[in-house]
C-alpha cells in the first residue's frame, strides 16, 4: 500500500516539473519576442541570427585584440558589445569582466574597477573577477579603513555574495520541493522513523529555503539599488555642501569605491568605507 | 805598512765602481731613443726650437726637408749625463739634445719628417712632427704694451688672460659622455696660482680626466690673437636629466707678471720692469641642451647610452643540486659605462639566486668611459631537473645611429642532477615555503559569454511563483486523494463484515444442497471456504494470508472466549481430515454442518458483544 503510494508521489512530482518546464520555456520566449524591436514580423529568425554572429564576432575581435596588447582597440570593440547588449537589455558578467581586465592593462585603473564591480554584481561567486578587483582595489592611492562591521553581519554577507539572485531563486525552489518532498513522506509513510526524519528535515529545509528566498531577493535590490558608484578622476575634492566654493573636507583618488547617500542637482552626496560623508561633482564618480 | 794596504783597498774599490757603472751603462745601452720635439703651434715669424734627444752617443744626424723653414741656428748640442741610485740600485742616464731654431715662413700645418742618425753604426729614425704655424698678432705689441702705459699702474685686460670653459658637445643627449676643459688663455707670463674655484657640475655624473701636471703652454690663435694655452682641468661629465642644465662659472686667481711702462737702465741697456699683479679670471657659464632619449625604449633599457658589445659566459649547464652557477656578463664599449644598470637574468624560481657582483675595468677618456664592465650573476639550484634560463637582454642607446639596439645572449638549458645528500641537510630547514602571490590580474574568460537581463529576474517572476504553487497544489491534491481513498477502504472493510454472516451462511446452504447430493467432497469444501471467508471478512485479513495461529491470535485478541476457538478449531479438523478420509456416514456430515452454523451464529452475538 505505501510503496504504490510513493510511487504514485514521483510520478505526480515529474509531470509537474514537466509542466513546468513547458511554461518556463512559453514564459522565457514570449519574454525573448518582448524584447525584440517591433519590426518582428518579417524575416524574424534571420534578423536574429545575423544580430548574434555580429556580436560574438564583436566579442572575438576585442578579445583578440587584447592577445596582441592592443588594449585601446580592445576596450573600444568590447564597449561596443557592452552597449550592443545594454540596448537588447541584457548584460554579460564576462563581457565586464574582460573589459575590466583591458582597462587595467590600459592604465585606467578606476573604469577597471567600475567593470570589474559591475561583473562581480552580475555573478558575485566568480573567483577570477573577485581576485582581479582585488588586484585593482590594492593599486588605488586611498586606503579607507572600513568602519568595523560584525563579524556575523560580514560572514553573512559572504555567503549571500556566493551565488547571484537567480542562483539562490533556484536554489530555493530546489529546497522547497524537498521540503514538500518531506512532507509527502511524513503524510503519507506509515514507517515510524521515516516520519520523524522527515518531520526535522522539513523544518530545516524550510528555514534554508527562506533564507536562499530572503539571499535571492537581497541580490536582486543590490543589483538594482545602484547607490554605489567609483571615482574616475586621478583626484576629487569632496565638499562639505553641494557647492564649489564650500570647504574641501577631503580629497577621494580614483578607483575608490564610494556608496551615494543623496543627490541634489548635479551633486551627489557620498558615503566612503569609512563613515566620512560629503558632497562631490557628478562628473567625479560613475555609478557601478 | 798601513798606508800600501790602505791604497789597494782603494784601487779595489775603484776598479769595482767602474765595473758597476759600465755594467749599468751596458744594459741602458740596449735600448736606444731618438725622440724629436718641437711646439705643436707657433706663429709665423716667430723662433722656435726644434730638438732631438738621444740616450746615446751618435753621429751623423740627417734632417728631414725643412724647406717650410728658415733655420736660423743650429745644430747646438748639449750632453747630459745623470746617475742615480734608488734602493741601492743604480741607474744612469745619459742624452744628448741636438737644438736648431727655426721659423715658419708661411702659416698652415706643416709635417717635420722624421730624422735619421746612426749609432755604432745602425740607422736610428726619430717621431715626425706637426706643427701648426698661426698667423702673426697684428696688434699684440700695441694692446699689451698700450695697457700698461696709458695708465700707469700695471693692469691685466680681460683680453689679455681668461680662461675658457670649452664643451665638446652642446646638445648631447641624457646619458650621453662629452667633455669640459677649462682652458687659460694668456699673452703674458704666470707667475703664480691661487685660489682655484672650479664651478660645481649639478645634474651630471662626472669623472675626471688626468691632465698632466707640467704641460708646455701651447699656442692657439683665438679671436685673431695668438695666446699661450694651457688645459687645467678637463672633466667628462654624463647628464643624468634632460632640459637646460647650466655649468655655473668658477674663479681662478692669478699673478701674471706684467711690464710697468717703467724702465730702468743696466749693463745689457735699457730694460722694463715687470710688476707682479693680482687678477682673478672668471670662467664662462654654459648651458647645455640635453636631450632626452626617445621614448621608445625596450623594456630591457639598462641605462646605457654608447656603443657596446656584451660577451655572456656561462661557468658550466651540468651541475649538480647545490651546486653554483655563475653567469658572467662582459659588457665592453664606450659610453656611461658606470651608469649602466645590471640586466635581469630570470633564474627559474626555485633557485637561491645572489646579488650580482660589478667588477670595472674602465679608462678615460673624451668619449667617455671605455673599457669592460663585468656582471657575475650566481645562484644556487636547490632541486634536481631540467631548467632554463631565458636569453638575457641588454639594450642600449646608440649614438652613432640614435636608436635603441639590444643584444641577447643565447638561453642556456640546465641539466640539474640530484645534489649530494650532505649537502641537502644545509637547506632543509627551509623546505617550507611560502608559495607566491599572484602577483597580475588572472586572464580573460573566454568562450561565449553568458547573458543575463538587465531589468527582469527569476525571483518574483510568474515562474517562480508557479514552482511553488504548482507543487504545493499537487502536494495538497495528492493528500486529498489519499483521505478519501482511505475512507472509501475502511467502508470497504466494514461491508464485509456486515456481510460475513450472510455470506457464511449463503455458501453453508450450498454445502446443505451438497449433502443432499451426497457429495462429500463438496460439502466439506465449502464448509471449509465459509468459515476461512468469514473470518477473513470479520478480521480485515486476505484469505491467503490466513492460519489456524492467527485466527486464534486475533480471536483472543477481540476477546472471543477459548471454548468457542476451540469449537472452531474443532471444526476445522474435522473438515479437513474428514474431505481426504475414505467414508463418513451422513450423520457425521450432519452434525458438522449444524456445529458450524451454531458456531457462528454465537460468533457473530460475541464478535457484536465485544464491539
Amino acid at each position: 500500500m505505501s510503496m504504490k503510494l510513493i510511487k504514485y508521489i514521483s510520478v505526480l512530482f515529474i509531470a509537474a516539473l514537466f509542466t513546468l518546464q513547458v511554461t518556463g520555456q512559453n514564459t522565457s520566449g514570449s519574454e525573448q519576442q518582448d524584447n525584440l524591436p517591433a519590426a518582428e514580423d518579417q524575416l524574424l529568425p534571420l534578423a536574429d541570427d545575423i544580430q548574434d554572429t555580429e556580436e560574438s564576432g564583436l566579442y572575438e575581435m576585442a578579445s583578440n585584440a587584447y592577445r596582441n596588447q592592443d588594449y585601446k582597440r580592445s576596450i573600444e570593440l568590447y564597449e561596443e558589445a557592452v552597449s550592443q547588449g545594454v540596448k537588447e537589455n541584457r548584460v554579460s558578467a564576462q563581457l565586464y569582466y574582460n573589459l575590466g581586465n583591458a582597462y587595467f592593462r590600459d592604465n585606467q585603473l578606476g573604469k577597471a574597477i567600475l567593470n570589474y564591480e559591475r561583473a562581480l554584481l552580475l555573478d558575485p561567486g566568480d573567483s577570477d573577477i573577485r581576485h582581479n578587483l582585488r588586484f585593482a582595489n590594492n593599486r588605488t592611492v586611498d586606503r579607507i579603513a572600513a568602519s568595523g562591521n560584525l563579524f556575523l553581519v560580514n560572514w553573512i554577507d559572504s555567503v549571500r555574495n556566493l551565488f547571484s539572485s537567480n542562483v539562490w531563486a533556484t536554489i530555493a525552489i530546489v529546497l522547497f520541493l524537498l521540503f514538500l518532498l518531506s512532507v509527502a513522506v511524513f503524510l503519507f509513510v506509515r514507517i515510524l522513523w521515516a516520519r520523524k526524519t522527515a518531520y526535522y528535515t522539513g523544518i530545516v529545509l524550510f528555514i534554508f529555503m527562506i533564507i536562499a528566498n530572503s539571499f535571492s531577493f537581497r541580490q536582486k535590490r543590490e543589483r538594482l539599488r545602484g547607490d554605489t558608484a567609483i571615482v574616475m578622476v586621478g583626484a576629487a575634492a569632496v565638499n562639505a555642501s553641494p557647492d564649489v566654493n564650500s570647504n574641501q573636507l577631503f580629497e577621494l583618488h580614483e578607483g575608490t569605491k564610494v556608496k551615494i547617500r543623496s543627490s541634489d542637482g548635479n551633486w551627489y552626496e557620498v558615503e566612503i568605507a569609512n563613515g566620512s560623508v560629503g558632497w562631490t561633482y557628478e562628473d567625479n564618480i560613475e555609478i557601478i | 805598512m798601513m798606508i800600501v794596504k790602505f791604497k789597494r783597498n782603494i784601487y779595489i774599490y775603484l776598479i769595482f765602481l767602474v765595473a758597476l757603472l759600465t755594467g749599468n751603462i751596458a744594459v741602458s745601452e740596449a735600448q736606444v731613443t731618438f725622440k724629436a720635439t718641437a711646439p705643436a703651434s707657433v706663429v709665423e715669424g716667430e723662433q722656435f726650437r726644434l730638438s732631438y734627444v738621444l740616450n746615446q752617443e751618435g753621429r751623423d744626424l740627417r734632417l728631414p726637408d725643412l724647406s717650410d723653414f728658415d733655420i736660423l741656428f743650429g745644430p747646438s748640442t748639449s750632453t747630459s749625463f745623470s746617475q742615480r741610485t734608488i734602493n741601492g740600485k743604480t741607474t744612469s742616464e745619459r742624452s744628448v739634445t741636438y737644438t736648431y731654431i727655426l721659423v715658419a715662413k708661411t702659416t698652415g700645418t706643416f709635417t717635420i719628417g722624421p730624422a735619421s742618425i746612426s749609432v755604432d753604426g745602425a740607422n736610428y729614425q726619430s717621431n715626425s712632427l706637426k706643427v701648426e704655424v698661426l698667423p702673426p698678432d697684428e696688434k699684440s705689441s700695441q694692446s699689451s704694451r698700450g695697457g700698461g702705459s696709458s695708465s700707469g699702474s700695471a693692469t691685466v685686460s680681460d683680453n689679455d688672460a681668461f680662461i675658457r670653459a670649452i664643451v665638446s658637445k652642446n646638445n648631447p643627449y641624457e646619458q650621453e659622455g662629452f667633455t669640459v676643459t677649462f682652458r687659460l688663455y694668456t699673452t703674458l707670463n704666470i707667475v703664480n696660482f691661487g685660489r682655484i674655484q672650479f664651478p660645481e657640475f649639478e645634474g651630471f655624473m662626472v669623472e675626471e680626466i688626468d691632465v698632466p701636471v707640467n704641460q708646455q703652454l701651447q699656442m692657439e690663435r683665438y679671436n685673431g690673437r695668438n695666446y699661450y694655452t694651457a688645459d687645467l682641468r678637463k672633466t667628462l661629465l654624463f647628464p643624468q636629466k634632460s632640459g637646460q642644465i647650466t655649468i655655473p662659472s668658477g674663479r681662478l686667481e692669478m699673478v701674471f707678471s706684467v711690464p710697468s711702462g717703467r724702465s730702468v737702465t743696466t749693463f745689457f741697456g735699457s730694460q722694463e720692469l715687470m710688476v707682479d699683479v693680482n687678477k682673478t679670471l672668471v670662467t664662462n657659464p654654459v648651458v647645455i641642451n640635453v636631450k632626452p632619449l626617445p621614448a621608445n625604449r625596450p623594456a630591457s633599457f639598462a641605462n646605457a647610452v654608447g656603443t657596446f658589445t656584451m660577451k655572456p659566459n656561462i661557468n658550466t649547464t651540468q651541475l649538480r643540486a647545490n651546486e653554483a652557477i655563475s653567469l658572467r656578463l662582459e659588457i665592453s664599449g664606450t659610453g656611461n659605462m658606470k651608469l649602466i644598470s645590471n640586466p635581469v637574468v630570470e633564474f627559474p624560481s626555485n633557485f637561491e639566486v645572489y646579488d650580482p657582483t660589478v667588477t670595472n675595468a674602465l679608462n678615460v677618456t673624451s668619449n667617455g668611459l671605455t673599457g669592460i664592465r663585468t656582471i657575475e650573476y650566481m645562484a644556487i639550484p636547490r632541486y634536481e631537473g631540467n631548467y632554463t634560463i631565458p636569453p638575457v637582454e641588454f639594450s642600449y642607446f646608440d649614438i652613432n645611429t640614435n636608436s635603441y639596439k639590444t643584444l641577447t645572449t643565447e638561453e642556456y638549458s640546465l641539466q640539474i642532477a640530484k645534489g649530494d645528500p650532505g649537502s641537502i641537510t644545509s637547506s632543509n630547514f627551509v623546505n617550507q615555503q611560502d608559495v607566491r602571490v599572484e602577483q597580475d590580474i588572472r586572464f580573460l574568460k573566454t568562450g561565449e559569454p553568458n547573458y543575463l537581463s538587465i531589468s527582469n529576474f527569476f525571483v518574483g517572476s510568474l515562474n517562480y511563483w508557479l514552482w511553488y504553487i504548482i507543487p504545493f497544489v499537487l502536494l495538497v491534491v495528492l493528500f486529498i486523494i489519499n483521505r478519501k481513498q482511505a475512507r472509501e477502504n475502511a467502508n470497504v472493510a466494514l461491508m464485509r463484515n456486515r456481510k460475513a454472516n450472510k455470506i457464511a451462511i449463503k455458501r453453508l446452504k450450498l454445502a446443505e444442497k451438497y449433502l443432499k447430493e451426497q457429495k462429500k467432497e463438496n460439502f466439506y469444501d465449502e464448509v471449509l471456504r465459509a468459515i476461512w471467508g468469514y473470518f477473513s471478512d470479520k478480521l480485515s485479513i486476505p484469505v491467503a494470508n490466513l492460519s489456524k495461529n492467527n485466527i486464534e491470535n486475533e480471536l483472543s485478541k477481540n476477546g472471543i472466549s477459548g471454548e468457542l476457538i476451540s469449537r472452531f478449531m474443532q471444526i476445522l479438523d474435522t473438515c479437513e481430515f474428514a474431505r481426504y478420509a475414505p467414508a463418513e456416514s451422513d450423520a457425521e456430515m450432519e452434525s458438522v454442518y449444524n456445529n458450524t452454523f451454531n458456531a457462528i451464529g454465537e460468533m457473530e452475538n460475541r464478535l457484536k458483544k465485544s464491539k
